[in-house]
């Protein structure tokens, strides 16, 4: 067996893994150090194991009491990364964490808010072939202060998206194929940038996208309001904070350039990086 | 006989203005509600007011309005209860 210790905000998950390089392809991005600990010494949360071909896998999440089986990287690497979103949102309790892509221009952050198919993943994997500082496409941690980290896994393509998305990088050497998702490490794109953990990144706005067909561009500005209503839809560990943290995430966003996409193509989008640089 | 029809606020619901208007996070259902002033102003009134009352001062306030601030002012409730933050507690002649 091979240990690993996923950190994030200071927050740990240990994983067990009986092929080291299977379990290092499938997290990458994600910070990690393999560790020399025992099955006996810590409890181990999460244990991979692959077939000796490594045509199939299977994940035991034990703090969740799940199974879950399957046969190709990609969808490893989805389903672990799901577990440790599951982890990490359930024991941090000094942050806000939101379900958002989160991208930095500079040390300014954006979060990236839409429904499930609203196209946060693919719109994330853009902004950041036009030269973003990827910091996640599915967990954003937002400290009192405003600053913003995230699980920077590698961004995951639902199958419905991914000519779209793979169109957008540089290098298809790197992609990590599934028959569910499929995902795009942050080296596949040759303007690749990714969040260093030690430089702070400030929200500096949110972004609310919603991709549709054939739909007409449409930018447009959110009152307060507006745009903390969308962000309590999308923040998962309220019950872990002190009087749910409603009223400081609500001063946090109060004063937040907050916008609505709507959107069908990527060339309609063009002049959005500007727009980032406020 | 007039009658008379209180409402309670959501215990422990949290009030946050935000620009012109108010966002009311209720910790028991975990919803945030959006509220503009006018629907923020007779959540807030409830607390010590009959629905009657709340009516009767507004039309006070506003006799040219007199039909519509009741019609406003029965749906906005219907809606806060629908929503969770206002809880009919009791009914009596005055």
């Amino acid at each position: 067996m091979n240990y690993f210790i996923v950190t994030l905000n200071d927050q740990t998950v240990r994983l067990a893994c009986n092929n080291s390089k299977v379990i290092i392809e499938a997290l990458h991005g994600i910070s990690f150090v393999e560790s020399s600990f025992s099955n006996q010494e810590i409890e181990i949360i999460i244990s991979i194991e692959t077939s000796d071909d490594n045509l199939n896998w299977s994940i035991n999440d034990q703090y969740q009491n799940k199974k879950l089986s399957g046969y190709t990287l990609g969808d490893l690497a989805y389903n672990l990364s799901d577990c440790l979103v599951f982890h990490f949102a359930d024991k941090i309790k000094d942050a806000f964490c939101i379900h958002a892509g989160a991208v930095a221009f500079d040390n300014k952050a954006f979060l990236i808010v839409g429904e499930s198919g609203a196209g946060k993943s693919t719109f994330t994997a853009w902004l950041v072939s036009q030269g973003a500082t990827y910091l996640t496409d599915e967990l954003s941690i937002i400290d009192k202060y405003g600053l913003v980290t995230g699980l920077s896994r590698p961004i995951q393509i639902k199958w419905h998206g991914t000519d779209t998305a793979f169109a957008l990088v540089d290098s298809k050497d790197n992609l990590i194929p599934g028959s569910k998702v499929s995902g795009i490490p942050i080296s596949a794109f040759s303007k690749k940038s990714i969040s260093d953990t030690d430089k702070q990144y400030q929200l500096s706005g949110v972004i609310f996208i919603n991709y549709q067909k054939l739909a007409d561009y449409q930018l447009t500005k959110l009152s307060s309001a507006e745009a903390g209503i969308k962000i309590m839809q999308n923040y998962v560990n309220a019950r872990n904070i002190d009087k749910f943290g409603f009223t400081d995430l609500m001063s946090l966003i109060q004063n937040m350039p907050a916008y609505h996409l709507q959107y069908s193509t990527f060339s309609d989008c063009e002049t959005l990086p500007e727009f980032f640089n406020l | 006989m007039e009658k008379h029809t209180f409402y309670r606020p959501a215990e422990n619901c949290i009030r946050q203005e935000m620009g012109d208007d108010v966002l009311l996070f209720n910790p028991e259902t975990t919803s945030t509600i959006h509220l503009n002033q006018t629907a923020d102003l007779i959540w807030q009134l409830c607390k010590d007011n009959s629905i009657e009352t709340l009516i009767e001062g507004l039309q006070t306030q506003y006799p040219d309005q007199s039909e519509q601030i009741k019609k406003d002012v029965l749906e906005t409730v219907d809606s806060l209860v629908q929503q969770q933050v206002l809880t009919l507690i009791e009914t009596k002649p005055s």
